[in-house]
């Protein structure tokens, strides 16, 4: 990734309470990240179920624009857009407004790089899809059969 | 051979009568979300129950509220320990007793919550869920949004068991239609929309208080 890329994901890592943020192509793969190092695997997780969410909308004619995980110790925020996801991973919330700030000058930033874009676009997948191929259990089989496309 | 089913298809109350009636003498198993619950027969009547932490007639009485569960009963084996005197009619009887007076109860809880979200200021619409996306409490219908409620709580229990986070209070979820405010309770779910221009964030505390009034 770029220079510019890792100096804008570094910009919200130095604000109070990041602890590491990461974003995430539509395989689940992460394609940048700054601040703590995380198990591949576990973004991983993180990222499949939050597109599984996406997907389910998406089979609805929604389209997410942000989760948001709250906790008492921790908090997840999910911003998403058309071929990738930004994860912050926080432990306090104090500074959340400039925090939200950030995040949406960095996704301004990504969304006009051409590199990083021609990059996404190409190692994506559309979000319609993910939930046509993804394996569930007998309760999810239950619930997504609900949503009939 | 012993007989296996589910108590989604097979209630515990039917499972109780046809034991009792045909005066079998057998050992019931249920496991339900990794809990696992005995109940004796013998003779014609339930002899002894367990249910962690309860014994007797109230692990009957707990096992009786359990909608899903995998159970097995196998015939011939005898009880350990004599717990329960009561006849199997009496418990059975306060037992639905119990679970209807429960329900009432919850009913009531739910109202309560949902009217004060409604009075805060943002709260556009509120309704209590179940986690298969079923209206529990609720004076406005939307299906859809039920289902997609439900969905992305089970999905993200699974992120948070996953990915070996701590328990999460509440989910926000922002779409192009609406922005929605999940959080479990008492095993339903809380729905919560959003007026368009309130920040989650200032809105949250109020919610919360809401919570630990009710």
């Amino acid at each position: 990734m770029s220079t510019d890329i890792s100096k804008w994901l570094q910009d919200i890592v130095d604000i109070k309470g990041v602890t590491g943020v990461f974003v995430v192509s539509n395989r689940g793969q992460i394609v940048a990240h700054a601040g703590v190092k995380i198990e591949t695997g576990k973004i991983g997780r993180i990222a499949d179920r939050i597109l599984r969410i996406e997907g389910a909308f998406r089979r609805k004619g929604q389209s997410l624009k942000e989760i948001d995980i709250i906790a008492s110790n921790y908090r997840i925020i999910g911003m998403m857009r058309e071929y990738f996801t930004i994860f912050t991973l926080c432990n306090s919330t104090d500074a959340l407004p400039l925090i939200r700030i950030t995040l949406n000058v960095t996704i301004a930033h990504l969304l006009e790089d051409k590199k990083f874009n021609k990059f996404i676009t190409k190692s994506g997948t559309s979000k319609t899809q993910i939930i046509n191929r993804a394996v569930f259990n007998k309760d999810e089989t239950k619930l997504i059969s609900k949503l009939q496309r | 051979m012993a007989l296996v089913g589910n108590l989604r298809d097979l209630k515990l109350a039917n499972l109780i009568q046809l034991n009792c009636m045909e005066k079998n003498t057998a050992k019931l198993t249920i496991e339900h979300a990794g809990k696992y619950g005995i109940i004796y027969f013998h003779g014609g009547q339930i002899v002894h129950a367990e249910y962690d932490p309860d014994i007797g007639d109230n692990a009957v009485y707990r096992l009786l509220t359990l909608e899903e569960g995998n159970f097995k009963v196998e015939g011939g084996v005898r009880s350990p320990a004599l717990t329960v005197e009561s006849s199997w009619s009496n418990i059975l009887l306060e037992g639905l007793h119990q679970i209807d007076h429960r329900k009432s109860a919850e009913d009531g809880i739910n109202q309560h919550l949902l009217e004060m979200l409604m009075n805060i200021k943002g709260v556009e619409r509120a309704a209590v869920i179940s986690a298969n996306g079923s209206a529990i409490t609720s004076n406005f219908t939307d299906p859809d949004g039920f289902v997609l409620g439900a969905w992305t709580v089970m999905e993200i229990n699974q992120l948070i068991s996953e990915a070996q986070l701590g328990t999460k209070d509440f989910i926000t979820v922002v779409s192009d239609k609406n922005r929605l405010l999940l959080r479990e309770y008492n095993d339903q779910i809380m729905y919560i929309e959003l007026a368009d221009k309130i920040q989650i964030d200032t809105i949250l505390p109020f919610i919360q208080k809401a919570f630990v009034t009710v």
